[in-house]
């Protein structure tokens, strides 16, 4: 009883100072000169380290996500626990059957029809045939194509070549399932789907691994993530923390740390008397993040939730406070300043500035003076990752004045930039969640103010 | 059985000695394991190249049978040409003679012209997914196999349509084939794997596969090569089986047991090597592709 109990503790994957190391060659035919000469002391090719000093152990039925910006080394983690590539050096060890989905539906044959790929999949994925025809119900169920199960799978769309590939990829009968951004490109509806498919597999005790950029299914659905940077394991720990400490990573690549902007520096009335909360870090920005042109320059960024704690993750409809402050380099006329998010497929979701919120300003501002802005925006968006974007400009006194009078474009026309920080942060949204319960308040890429009514109504 | 109770597989940088991929008992037991993936990829070789036309598999019959009604035709009414050793035979023959020569052949060309290109056209399985690669070969093999039964079906039909006798030799057909079956899965396997790392390899053993054609006796007579050349014969291990296999259904009487035999044991040995060179080097397949 003891034993069986301490074997259940035991992890599935344990991964052991592993590393890969490519050695880049010019020609093909190096690599096998490598092979062949390189006794006889004679080196062809560059060594490359993917990936290095990579430990990490998981136990049955845990959730484990590894995060990392692209070409970080994430999926050749992946693929060396699934054995498709070998470690350079470290060890790792796997116990139980490993599923890995590391890129969904690379197994179909086009030509083939949905049925007779599932079948070669399941194979591929050591099913027999009887233990496939089983199951096929509930994976066609699953997919949800309808009669196209019977047709060849070029003539799916990408979302029915996803569901279909997914539903083997999970029918089979693994103890740890790997999957590779294969959530990316389904509908919010799809995700959902396979997030409760993950909820299941986790109460029969299997063990998934998703390497994702989607840092909200990482925060939400791990228990533990790993955060890999250039090769390096840099976090590994509870997926909340590790999501944080890779915005921080982020940060650090463009926005150096600052430290903390001392409102006691006798500034503070020539800021509006906006107090910058003592909770949240301001990050400075390098001068080669900005666009500016020796007028003024932006000395700060930050995001916070309700509490005033820098927050890079918000739930659906959640309030975000947006801090940022700039520097005048000379004397200015009237300063606009605002901010645009845009969503990671370069939609602007939103925009406003103080002219379009009718936000009082000052009348100009002095050389050296400080110019602080709250902006508190209410995330009423799509599920997903966003950046967004500052700007200060300025505008001639007499025609903001009029302002009210004049067109769009005229005003457009008038405005002078000072200053922009293109990409000034990143944030991620979520769904809400209440009572652990998974909300999903509207689709799309906003929520717009609205209501709704029903009530039948006789036939005439 | 419980995760609990699985033994660890461990993935360390160094693969396994070469020699220990040469156990041939571990060797049978690790393909009969796989073999109901070989028998479902088999399947979709043989389905999947007439896959989305009209006829589909239907193809696999016209093929031999138009190329077996145009070489009787054209060598034996046309060029009225008759096989050394066989001229009592009808005008006929010749092309059913040539037929069977080629049949012995293709299964050959098809596994090894294939090789190359093998692991390298499927980077979804080397890279993607975990898949026992080295069943891609045999599943090359298993076709040709397949539309070799065709066409030697298509073949005896016809001979003895036209009045040829049936030996009881006809039999020992799959024995006489062993050999070929053998070394082309050996070359399968060394070449599917090499033509990972040296591109080159296609084209070389296009070229190679042509040149051997035309050294195997397989347009011509063994009989009918000068005592000198005797050698290229000799030597050539496809050419036993091409001999024993018109041997065995023309003639009645295999006289080409000893080369068979030396072929068979050269084929067993290459075929073990080719394996264990695929599985040594197999690792390295998803760092280049």
């Amino acid at each position: 009883m003891r034993v069986a109990a301490a074997a259940a503790l035991e992890p599935v994957v344990s991964v052991r100072d592993v590393g890969k190391k490519y050695r880049v060659y010019n020609k093909p035919q190096d690599r096998l000169k490598q092979a062949v000469l390189s006794r006889f002391g004679r080196e062809y090719g560059t060594d490359f380290w993917a990936l290095r000093h990579v430990n990490m152990d998981l136990a049955p039925g845990e959730r484990f996500g590894i995060i990392g910006r692209n070409g970080s080394g994430k999926s050749t983690l992946l693929q060396m626990i699934a054995g498709t590539l070998a470690p350079t050096e470290g060890e790792v060890r796997v116990r139980g059957r490993v599923s890995a989905l590391l890129e969904l539906g690379s197994g179909f044959n086009p030509e083939f029809t949905g049925r007779e790929n599932v079948f070669i999949n399941g194979a591929i994925h050591g099913l027999s045939h009887e233990k496939v025809a089983e199951r096929f119900d509930a994976i066609a169920a699953f997919a949800d194509i309808g009669a196209f199960i019977d047709q060849p799978v070029k003539l799916y769309s990408s979302g029915m070549f996803l569901r279909l590939a997914f539903a083997v990829g999970t029918s089979v009968d693994a103890d740890i399932l790997l999957i590779d951004e294969a959530l990316a490109v389904g509908d919010v509806f799809f995700r959902q789907k396979c997030y409760r498919r993950f909820d299941e597999l986790r109460e029969r005790g299997v063990t998934i691994v998703l390497v994702s950029h989607g840092l909200g299914d990482i925060e939400q659905f791990c228990d533990r993530a790993l955060l890999v940077d250039r090769g390096e394991p840099l976090f590994v720990g509870p997926s909340a923390a590790a999501v944080k400490q890779y915005y921080l990573v982020e940060s650090r690549g463009r926005i150096a740390t600052a430290p903390r902007v001392q409102a006691a520096s006798g500034e503070a009335a020539s800021t509006h008397g906006l107090e910058w909360p003592a909770t949240l870090p301001a990050h400075a920005v390098p001068d080669t993040a900005q666009r500016m042109d020796g007028w003024a320059r932006c000395v700060a960024i930050g995001v916070s939730d309700d509490a005033d704690e820098e927050c890079r993750v918000f739930e659906q409809g959640q309030d975000a406070t947006f801090w940022y402050e700039f520097e005048a380099l000379r004397d200015t006329d009237v300063p606009v300043v605002g901010l645009v998010i845009q969503s990671d497929k370069g939609v602007i979701a939103h925009g406003k500035s103080t002219l379009e919120s009718a936000t009082e300003v000052p009348n100009g501002l002095r050389q050296g003076e400080r110019f602080r802005v709250r902006h508190r925006i209410a995330l009423e968006l799509g599920l997903g990752e966003y950046t967004f974007e500052i700007g200060l400009a300025m505008m001639n006194r007499e025609i903001y004045a009029q302002r009210r009078q004049l067109t769009h474009a005229e005003l457009s026309a008038a405005m002078v930039w000072l200053c922009a920080v293109p990409a000034a942060g990143q944030f991620t949204v979520v769904f809400r969640r209440k009572t652990g319960q998974v909300q999903l308040l509207h689709h799309g890429v906003a929520n717009l103010p609205g209501d709704m009514q029903t009530s039948t109504v006789r036939a005439v | 059985m419980p995760t609990a109770e699985r033994p660890f597989v461990v993935i360390r940088p160094q693969s396994p000695p070469f020699a220990r991929y040469l156990n041939i008992v571990a060797f049978v037991r690790q393909l009969w394991s796989e073999r109901d993936l070989i028998r479902q990829f088999t399947r979709r070789e043989i389905e999947g190249r007439y896959r989305s036309s009209a006829l589909g598999i239907l193809w696999s019959f016209i093929n031999p049978l138009v190329l077996l009604l145009v070489y009787t035709f054209v060598f034996g009414v046309v060029f009225k040409q008759r096989w050394a050793g066989m001229e009592n035979a009808g005008l006929t023959q010749f092309g059913l003679v040539l037929f069977a020569g080629m049949i012995a052949y293709g299964i050959f060309s098809e596994c090894v012209g294939r090789a190359p290109g093998l692991i390298v056209g499927t980077p979804n399985y080397v890279k993607r997914v975990v898949f026992p690669l080295e069943l891609l070969p045999l599943s090359i093999l298993g076709s040709a196999v397949f539309h070799a039964i065709v066409s030697l079906t298509m073949l005896l039909g016809v001979h003895v349509a036209l009045g040829g006798s049936v030996f009881w030799t006809w039999l020992l057909i799959p024995v006489v084939l062993l050999p070929i079956c053998f070394m082309s899965l050996g070359l399968g396997w060394a070449f599917s794997s090499l033509g990972v790392f040296v591109r080159d390899l296609n084209y070389t053993v296009t070229l190679v596969l042509q040149v051997l054609f035309f050294l195997t006796p397989i347009f011509y007579s063994a009989q009918s090569i000068p005592a000198s050349l005797q050698g290229i014969v000799r030597f050539n291990p496809i050419a036993s089986g091409v001999e024993g296999l018109r041997a065995a259904i023309f003639t009645g009487t295999i006289t080409q047991w000893p080369e068979l035999a030396a072929s068979g044991v050269l084929g067993l040995v290459m075929m073990l090597f080719g394996y264990a060179w695929f599985m040594k080097t197999r690792r390295a397949f998803g760092d280049v592709i």
